[in-house]
């Protein structure tokens, strides 16, 4: 049974400003755990105390149900958000290096190593230098590290910036994979369409704080507001200037709009999230023949937005 | 996890061009020495310079003997009184002695060469006593009586030999030697600390391994490269003092060369842990020399009282220098060298010296954690040592 991470009350000061008043999180075993909040709030310095990088000044990180120790993070594999490598070390050489470095046998490293290039789809390049990589291979590169010594907990920060698609399809894949393997991963990004499709859960945290936090889907469903996008089999006069009724709704596309570069031919609004679907499909319904009717709540992104702005005014 | 990281250091750092390359200099240049030591041991046995003496008058009026004084032979060649000045112009001999004047006169062309004058005079001097001793009626007997040297001894209080400037040989090139490698693997050690700092890798490093941990292993791998070079000079030097024309170099000698090598395995120890500890306080390399300036003091003050001491191994700054750690490295072998300490003296030397390595690794463990995550300006050893009791 793999263990769970959790973190409660967390606290770090550097000097006169407080990085972190009061996080909160859990990572489950197989739990992808999306991490994501605005910039300067606090997620590099959660993750940096989880790797017991930093020292915290409040609060507790638990891991099998004890107080994290030193040798733990020997079970955590760590991408930290500003990467690095040995330039001059081959690719082999170098993911082997950490392998040993985390406690595996000089063979098993060796073999981990070759296995993890393989996954990432560099076993072509083991013999070349880290430094004769692109930046995404490098990325492959540092994933590798971070996976090598068979970590039971992923703590990722900012996993997927500068990559590019195929990296990302690539990191994605292996993020998934391990998380069915049981592996907890908890990882950052700004990508929240990334985090929306990867993840089952998100912690939401602002200045320090943990502001929200559960399913992405209860929290998509949380807004006060729903996303309606129609589309008619004929466009017409009638169609073109059709709106929900009844209630104060902005309009978030319309494809009428020439400098707007979004290909759909769907007309989207913000509607309150009351509103009565079956009513709207109706009057929709009214003005010519409905091909799609979408009625959901708005994105992660949408909501995360709401959220911080929220925490803003509260305080 | 110390063995891993010093691996590291030891496989990539040791297979660089430039190591290689100095090593492998370093191994021509003490086979050169070696060879040298020998050459210049069998010149020594036989070297002899020759003098040409011209001697206008009768050949054997002039009885040349140069008793090997010197190792200078005489060859005497009978010259005409009027190709004298000629012959001694234009180097045919060395000098000649016309003894058709009167007065004996030695004839150089430029300058006189003391020894030479000193011997060509005692050979005319004996020539000329003897005439005048058989115009008195001196007999030989008497003659030898009467020039017979005074029975005169000598005691020297502290005689100068081989064995003095073969120690002191040895003290001072292993006083350079220590003062190279130390400052040369030293510098390396806090370039490969700024270099881990400013790509970033540090955080995964220490996301595994305690500062203490990353450090220790740096400073051994890097160590051991150096302590490679290290033997292979003192090895040459041993080499080349076996087959040199020393005739007896003390056993002190041969003695301060394994005692050497472990100052300078516990003074590059000592060293290493500061380096790397003032290296970890910046984050460019470009900053790298003014921070490392403190560093290069007490370097440079070993390097000099050791050199002080091996002129005068009692003095009381030499004892101070062999004694203190940041100088002892330095001063405590050459005052072995001299064979001017004693045993007691030495191992309480080395116990300070591998008592202040350890503390100090364990304050560079604490300021290594502190400042390995913080880039931008250099930070003050002060600040670093300060926020961490925080």
């Amino acid at each position: 049974m793999v263990p769970r991470l959790e973190i409660s009350g967390l606290q770090k000061r550097f000097g006169d400003t407080v990085a972190l008043a009061d996080c909160n999180l859990t990572v489950e075993p197989g739990q992808l755990v999306g991490f994501i909040g605005p910039n300067g709030a606090g997620k590099s310095t959660t993750m940096r105390s989880i790797m017991r990088l930093i020292s915290i000044d409040g609060g507790e990180i638990t891991w099998d149900g004890h107080r994290l120790a030193d040798d733990d993070r020997r079970r955590f594999g760590y991408m930290p958000q500003e990467r690095g490598l040995y330039g001059k070390m081959k690719l082999q050489e170098q993911v082997a290096y950490f392998g040993r470095l985390a406690g595996l046998d000089s063979a098993d490293a060796e073999q981990r190593a070759s296995d993890l290039l393989d996954t990432v789809g560099l076993s072509s390049r083991v013999g070349d230098m880290v430094q004769d990589l692109s930046v995404g291979n490098q990325q492959r590169v540092q994933l590798a590290v971070a996976l090598v010594h068979r970590p039971e907990l992923l703590v990722l920060d900012e996993p997927f910036a500068g990559l590019d698609p195929i990296a990302v399809d690539v990191l994605r894949e292996v993020i998934v994979e391990r998380s069915a393997a049981g592996v907890g991963v908890l990882f950052s990004s700004h990508q929240l369409d990334l985090v929306q499709e990867l993840c089952r859960d998100v912690v939401v945290i602002n200045d320090g704080n943990t502001i929200a936090s559960g399913r992405v889907d209860d929290l998509r469903a949380s807004s006060g507001d729903r996303l309606l996008e129609v589309t008619w089999n004929e466009s017409s006069a009638a169609t073109d200037t059709w709106r929900p009724a009844g209630q104060d709704t902005s309009i978030e596309h319309d494809p009428a709009d020439a400098d707007d570069s979004v290909v759909t031919l769907g007309r989207t609004f913000r509607v309150d999230a009351g509103s009565d679907p079956a009513e709207l499909m109706r009057s929709a319904g009214s003005v010519g023949t409905v091909a799609t009717f979408r009625f959901e709540p708005p994105s992660l992104d949408d909501v995360f937005a709401e959220i911080v702005r929220a925490n803003g005014a509260d305080r | 996890m110390i063995r891993e990281v010093a691996r590291r250091e030891i496989t990539t750092r040791g297979r660089s061009k430039a190591y290689r390359f100095t090593t492998l200099g370093l191994i021509a240049l003490m086979v050169i020495a070696i060879v040298a030591a020998a050459v210049s041991r069998s010149d020594g046995d036989d070297v002899t310079t020759t003098i040409d003496v011209g001697v206008v008058g009768p050949p054997d009026a002039v009885s040349l003997d140069s008793d090997g004084l010197g190792g200078i032979d005489f060859v005497v060649t009978p010259l005409a009184a009027d190709d004298l000045d000629q012959a001694v112009s234009a180097g045919d001999v060395d000098v000649a002695v016309d003894l058709t004047t009167d007065q004996a006169t030695l004839v150089w062309d430029s300058a006189a060469d003391p020894s030479v004058e000193a011997l060509l005079l005692a050979a005319l001097v004996g020539d000329q006593l003897d005439q005048r001793a058989a115009e008195l009626g001196i007999d030989d007997d008497a003659l030898d009586t009467l020039l017979a040297p005074p029975d005169v001894g000598q005691r020297f209080l502290d005689p100068e030999s081989d064995s003095d400037s073969a120690r002191t040989g040895v003290a001072i090139f292993g006083v350079l030697l220590l003062f190279f490698t130390i400052q040369v693997y030293g510098a390396q050690i806090a370039l490969v600390v700024i270099e881990e700092k400013a790509n970033r890798i540090v955080e995964i490093l220490l996301a595994l391994v305690r500062p203490r941990t990353l450090l220790t292993g740096k400073v051994i791998g890097v160590g051991v490269l150096a302590a490679l070079q290290v033997l292979i000079v003192l090895a040459g030097l041993v080499g080349a003092l076996a087959v040199s024309g020393f005739s007896d170099v003390p056993v002190s000698a041969y003695l301060s060369l394994p005692l050497m090598f472990v100052t300078f395995v516990l003074g590059f120890g000592l060293y290493g842990v500061l380096f790397a500890m003032v290296g970890s306080l910046v984050s460019r390399q470009e900053d790298a020399q003014q921070a490392l300036l403190p560093v290069y003091l007490p370097i440079f003050a070993g390097y000099i009282i050791a050199l002080q001491a091996a002129a005068s191994p009692d003095s009381l700054l030499a004892t101070i220098g062999a004694i203190v750690p940041f100088t002892s490295p330095f001063v405590l072998p050459v005052l072995v060298a001299t064979g001017s300490v004693s045993v007691i003296f030495v191992i309480v030397s080395i116990l300070l010296l591998v008592a202040s390595t350890i503390g100090l690794l364990l304050l560079a463990g604490r300021v290594y954690e502190f400042t390995l995550l913080r880039s931008g300006s250099r930070i003050k050893l002060l600040d670093a040592l300060r926020l961490n009791v925080d």
